[in-house]
């Protein structure tokens, strides 16, 4: 309720101050010890939230008749801190590629999403093989040819599309200190760039005796792609790195669900959960600036004593 | 973590207590006041809620 006691000043300004950022509404309204308790409160419980569930937490799809994050309606009340996730969905099913859509994007297999970039040059690390030589290729060996062995490289990859095609090269160094110039051959297959929590397991270049363990991660991109080194042709598989702005809030795939929900457990159930508490206590904050404190100023029990004192 | 997690239930309580008492009275002595006591109601209520689960699953 609105009390005379209390300034709200321009009360819609407060309100939207209050949404933005949680305690800004009563700065601007110079109620400092109830901006100090949102701020403190409602931030650091939405971050605490954030923390246990390694920044994963808080992400926009709405997809009709699929998965949709209902619990971002109670995290978008703290504002600015949960904003980002409703540009970087803009920004998830912005299509590299003409008629590119998430109903599309979401069927794809995140290691072997087509929407490549049509300009990249980033630092690369990852490793090299040759393909095997067919000129070397001897009979009387057996029926197979004989695997090159796989060199762990270092560099910069880049390429560009033009009309289609891909062209571009790796510059880096061997793990023994050796230069490597590779040309890119044919298209390139590299993990989406605004993406959280994607799979950058090795799948083509592993030694035959190494134990599959899948691995994600938010800020490297797998990449693989087909190189000329002459005459010979040989294949490159690594990862690049993808930019905090890149994977901040951006939605999660159900293979990044699966792989969080199993290995965060109840922690990840939790973390939602308290994201949502911060939101919906931002909602009484946003309240009490637009419309006052609900009870009254607090003294109006003693008022009431006194009153009954003085007619005495 | 999974034995661990109740404890989240103290700061939640304190923050949930001091956010609700601040959005209903505009005096900090007041809203501290009000705060204390409606963190002691949950915790007792959550205290009683406990001893009432854990008994019952005494038996399983």
């Amino acid at each position: 309720m609105t009390t005379p006691k209390v300034d709200l000043k321009n009360k819609w300004l407060a309100a939207v101050l209050a949404f933005l950022i949680p305690g800004f509404g009563h700065v601007y309204q110079r109620r400092r010890f109830k901006a100090v308790i949102y701020f403190t409160c409602v931030l650091g419980m939405f971050l605490t939230g954030m923390t246990l569930g390694e920044w994963k937490v808080v992400y926009w799809r709405w997809e009709p008749g699929g998965h949709r994050t209902f619990g971002y309606l109670a995290q978008v009340l703290v504002g600015l801190p949960a904003l980002p996730a409703r540009f970087q969905a803009l920004r998830y099913t912005a299509p590299p590629l003409d008629g590119f859509d998430i109903e599309r994007r979401l069927r794809l297999d995140t290691i072997k999403g087509s929407d490549v970039d049509s300009d990249l040059d980033l630092p690369f690390t990852g490793r090299f093989r040759y393909r095997p030589d067919p000129d070397s290729f001897a009979p009387e060996a057996g029926d197979d040819f004989p695997n090159e062995p796989i060199i762990n490289v270092t560099g910069r990859i880049r390429w560009q599309r033009e009309d289609g095609l891909f062209t571009g090269s790796f510059e880096g160094n061997t793990e023994d200190g050796k230069p490597i110039k590779l040309a890119i051959a044919g298209q390139p297959t590299v993990s989406p760039r605004v993406f959280a929590h994607g799979e950058i397991t090795p799948t083509m270049l592993r030694a035959e005796d190494a134990t599959p363990v899948r691995q994600f991660s938010n800020s490297l991109r797998y990449v693989h792609c087909d190189v000329e080194d002459g005459p010979r042709i040989g294949e490159i598989e690594g990862t690049v790195e993808r930019t905090l702005m890149d994977w901040f809030q951006s939605p999660l795939e159900d293979k990044a669900l699966e792989e969080i929900h199993g290995r965060l457990g109840r922690r990840y159930a939790l973390a939602e959960v308290i994201t949502w508490i911060a939101g919906l206590l931002n909602l009484l904050a946003i309240w009490d600036a637009f419309e006052g404190p609900a009870y009254g100023y607090g003294d109006e029990e003693e008022t009431v004593e006194e009153d009954s004192v003085d007619r005495r | 973590m999974d034995a661990h997690s109740t404890w989240y239930l103290l700061p939640l309580a304190i923050v949930i207590s001091l956010v609700y008492s601040a959005s209903r009275y505009e005096l900090p002595s007041k809203i501290l006041t009000r705060a204390g006591r409606m963190f002691l109601t949950i915790m007792i209520f959550m205290g009683i809620v406990f001893v009432v689960l854990d008994t019952l699953s005494f038996w399983l």
